[in-house]
């Protein structure tokens, strides 16, 4: 198990170094100066543009760039923003929190609707309720999440005013964000659950336990379960890295700070230091929540062993 | 696998959905009109305030929350250039002078002024009893720094720059008096120094904070900057210190409202239900669809005023065929129709415009452009004169076997809302035009390497020196420069130089009309719309006014309604 923890510390350096240099060489690719973005239209004297850019650094050569960058961020500096010239750590910190919470409800939502959802339906399959159960989870799936927040700002908090439109903080004004998201994730959860319940329930091993005599309740719980948990277990582990950065949508209809409007603003903004920083940020967190649920699976499944 | 039910119930609700999702935009939300638009100062025109009854003595209390659009960078007036740092620092600072809606000169910092024979050298006595939100006194030495720091071109990189051109230093004469000077004349500086963004800062809290002081500012301001959470708000509070209110105001002494916050919303739907809530008290652009219903209801007020400067206004690449020829660049401005544009992708709240500045801009020529009204059938008449004929009946024009075709690099966020309706204007007039809805970053990118034929810009300015970056064609992109017409003609360049040179007002008047004039005649521009700013009240929050360059909100005299 060690040797297998120390193999996957070391992909995983190596996989955060590999985005963070394909990262850096897109954004130079693509056309775009962010200064001159910066200014917009405010028409100001080119000397004036070219010195900002000089002192930023933009105008050395990109290896330079790029060398620079590394050897700061080793050293825990992120560097600043071009824009706003606040430290890029400093950004991520403050935006971060209401990100994880956003994704971290949206997820819970998910799973709690999804989940018994997809069970309900694999253990009364054909029925009319699991037909209806697949239709609000293909809804779920395909519904815009930009059309679904509107349309439960202006029903919730418009005219019912039980919530209020700026989804902030953790208290009411996280409710309709989440739900935005995790109506979504239900949808994606109750049928991914569902497909392997079916599957697990009609496998030969149940069919021993139900001869010798296990109540049907204990058959699910006990030994159907476990088994379809195992790819739910493995689209958390994808879906987190959607939802970190995904939520973007969300976090723009709600007004709620996060890392996803901070990468898309940055990214339109040509503010190489933010991208850099966002994207390292987020595929650290990804890279670690993966490993994570690897070795989950050894827990929910005794017959997974890694050498 | 789903039975024939379950497809049949999923097909109904699917297509309803979609119908339902019909109307809404695919890509990124609406963000509406641009956040770097730098407004410098305006002759304004009208500034309606409806609705406001004067209540005797106004209570002091209340919290007043604006939305805005986008979230400012840096509080800092050396380096600021976002509308929205602009409307957040017009309530924490003070400037040296202030300018009222007739463009009148008012005392702010400073109580007198003299300017010299060629505009070059401004004398201003300050007044002493004024101290910065941290305690710091103002006098001399503090408005000394505050232009140097203007004037210097490693520090002073915002939009004050443009003011601050070859600055030459400030004397301290006195303690309460200054002496400015310029290395060429600079005709408008007082006018300027109005400007929301020229605000006067504490050195004490600059020297402190050094490189992070945007984030921390102190200046003379009704309202005193208290925490900026990231991401979400900035809050001000009431500066209990303050007794140097301009006169033009309808009191004197603190503010009435206790705290002021900015909350940043990007998405026009939402901030326009944040205000339906109450969560907003006053807010930035909504879609321009609300406008009527918001007018008609009791509960808000709209305070609007016509920006000046270059209008929103194509510009034409003189460099690249079919566009460098003057009757094929004509026949586009004939082709289009402004107020057809303004009626059905603005529902009439934005106004048509028709030369190369708005007429509240300083130095505004009306003759210029006239020539040009909306004539498809004079657009077509001058392209068949040209020899662009349409041979093969396929609607788009030839001549030579060459097609009459326009490439068209569209910003998608800027322009949604218009630039179909344009292509379509166009196209029925006999061109083919290759419009590409591009983000931002690459369609300024298209513009800057000389790929358009037409290109969108505007920009807000109070005078007619906005001409100069425009259109002087030194200014031709190489790396930062804004003329994208590519037009090269000593003619103008010399008009647009002596125009920005000049001292003597009615001198300036004239060059700059010769400019407007030739600019039009050679069609070097299509004139699309002149930005109408509006913001939208809750008519709870009494007396939001706007300053003289329509643009900037003032909260001083704001109470709330008993």
């Amino acid at each position: 198990m060690l040797a297998y923890l120390i193999r996957r510390l070391l992909v995983s350096v190596l996989v955060v170094i590999g985005v963070s240099l394909l990262t850096f060489s897109m954004m130079h690719l693509v056309p775009g100066d962010p200064v001159e973005l910066m200014y917009g239209r405010n028409l100001v004297s080119k000397e004036i543009i070219q010195n900002v850019r000089h002192e930023l650094g933009l105008d050395l050569p990109l290896p330079v760039q790029y060398f620079r960058y590394v050897t700061h961020a080793l050293g825990g500096d992120l560097g600043r923003s071009v824009r706003s010239q606040r430290p890029v750590l400093q950004e991520i910190l403050a935006r971060a929190p209401s990100t994880f919470e956003l994704a971290f409800s949206g997820l819970l939502i998910g799973l709690l609707i999804g989940c018994p959802v997809g069970l309900l339906s694999a253990l009364r399959r054909g029925s009319i309720a699991d037909r209806l159960a697949m239709v609000f989870a293909l809804l779920g799936v395909s519904t815009p999440q930009f059309w679904l927040g509107l349309m439960l700002i202006f029903l919730f908090a418009v005219h019912l005013n039980w919530f209020p439109v700026l989804g902030l903080g953790v208290g009411r004004g996280l409710v309709l964000p989440a739900l935005t998201m995790g109506l979504g994730e239900a949808g994606l959860f109750a049928r991914l659950f569902r497909s392997n319940m079916l599957e697990v329930l009609g496998q030969d091993y149940l069919v021993v336990a139900r001869a010798k005599g296990l109540s049907e309740n204990l058959v699910v719980l006990r030994h159907a379960l476990r088994n379809a948990l195992i790819p739910v277990v493995t689209l958390i582990g994808l879906e987190t890295g959607y939802l970190l950065a995904g939520a973007v949508v969300i976090e723009v209809v709600f007004a709620r700070p996060g890392l996803g409007s901070l990468a898309v603003d940055g990214i339109m903004n040509r503010d190489f230091p933010i991208v850099q920083g966002v994207v390292l940020f987020t595929s650290v967190v990804f890279v670690t929540i993966n490993t994570v649920t690897d070795i989950l699976y050894t827990v929910l499944d005794p017959r997974i062993r890694y050498a | 696998m789903p039975n024939r039910c379950t497809k049949t119930l999923t097909a109904v609700l699917l297509t309803l959905t979609l119908v339902a999702c019909a109307g809404q935009p695919a890509v990124a939300p609406t963000t509406s009109a641009p956040a770097q638009v730098q407004p410098t100062t305006s002759a304004p025109t009208q500034v309606q305030p409806t609705a406001q009854i004067a209540t005797p003595t106004p209570k002091p209390g209340g919290d007043l929350v604006m939305g805005l659009n986008a979230e400012p960078q840096t509080l800092d007036p050396a380096t600021a250039v976002m509308e929205q740092e602009g409307v957040v620092m017009r309530n924490i600072y003070d400037t040296v002078i202030y300018v009222d809606h007739n463009n009148n000169l008012h005392p702010g910092l400073a109580t007198s002024w003299q300017q010299s024979a060629d505009a070059s050298t401004f004398t201003f006595k300050i007044r002493t009893d004024v101290t910065f939100q941290d305690g710091t006194p103002f006098d001399a030495q503090a408005l000394k720094s505050n232009f140097d720091r203007f004037g210097d071109p490693k520090v002073g990189t915002g939009a004050v720059s443009t003011y601050f051109a070859d600055y030459k230093g400030t004397e301290i004469l006195d303690p309460s008096t200054v002496r400015v000077s310029f290395g060429s004349p600079h005709s408008t500086f007082l006018l300027a120094l109005g400007y929301g963004i020229m605000g006067i800062a504490s050195p004490t809290a600059v020297q402190k904070w050094g490189k992070d002081y945007g984030q921390h500012p102190v200046g003379t301001g009704p309202f005193a900057f208290d925490s900026w959470q990231a991401g979400q708000q900035i809050t001000l509070v009431r500066n209990p210190s303050y007794k140097w209110a301009p006169d033009f105001f309808n009191h004197q002494g603190p503010a009435y409202l206790d705290r002021v916050v900015f909350r940043f919303i990007p998405e026009d739907a939402t901030r326009l239900s944040m205000l339906q809530t109450g969560e907003a008290s006053v807010i930035e652009q909504f879609p321009a669809q609300d406008y009527s219903w918001l007018q008609k209801d009791s509960s808000y007020y709209l305070v609007s005023g016509e920006a000046p400067g270059l209008p929103t206004i194509m510009m034409m690449n003189t460099q690249k065929p079919p566009t460098d020829e003057l009757a094929v660049r004509q026949a586009l401005i004939y082709a289009t129709d402004q107020e057809g544009l303004v009626a059905k992708a603005y529902y009439e709240t934005q106004i048509p415009a028709h030369g190369v500045l708005a007429p509240t801009t300083l130095d505004y020529d009306p003759q210029a452009g006239q020539q040009y009204k909306y004539d498809p059938e004079k657009a077509k008449a001058i392209l068949q004169q040209a020899g662009w004929v349409d041979t093969n009946g396929d609607g788009i024009r030839e001549r030579n076997g060459k097609q009459l075709e326009i490439y068209y690099p569209a910003y998608r966020v800027w322009e949604g809302s218009y630039m179909e309706m344009l292509q379509s204007m166009w196209t029925s007039v006999g061109f083919k035009v290759d419009m590409d809805q591009l983000e931002d970053a690459a369609a300024w990118d298209a513009a800057a390497t000389g790929k358009h034929n037409v290109t969108n810009m505007g920009s807000i300015s109070f005078d007619a020196s906005v001409l100069i970056p425009a259109f002087d064609s030194s200014n031709i992109n190489t790396t930062g420069g804004y003329d994208f017409t590519l037009y090269r003609d000593p003619n103008l360049d010399k008009l647009l130089v002596d125009a920005g040179k000049a001292s003597d007002p009615a001198q300036r008047a004239d060059l700059y009309a010769q400019a407007q004039r030739l600019i039009m005649d050679q069609a070097l521009i299509i004139p699309i719309y002149d930005f109408e700013r509006i913001l939208a009240v809750r008519a709870s929050f009494v007396g939001v006014t706007m300053d003289y360059q329509n643009w900037y909100p003032y909260f001083y005299d704001v109470y709330m309604k008993q």
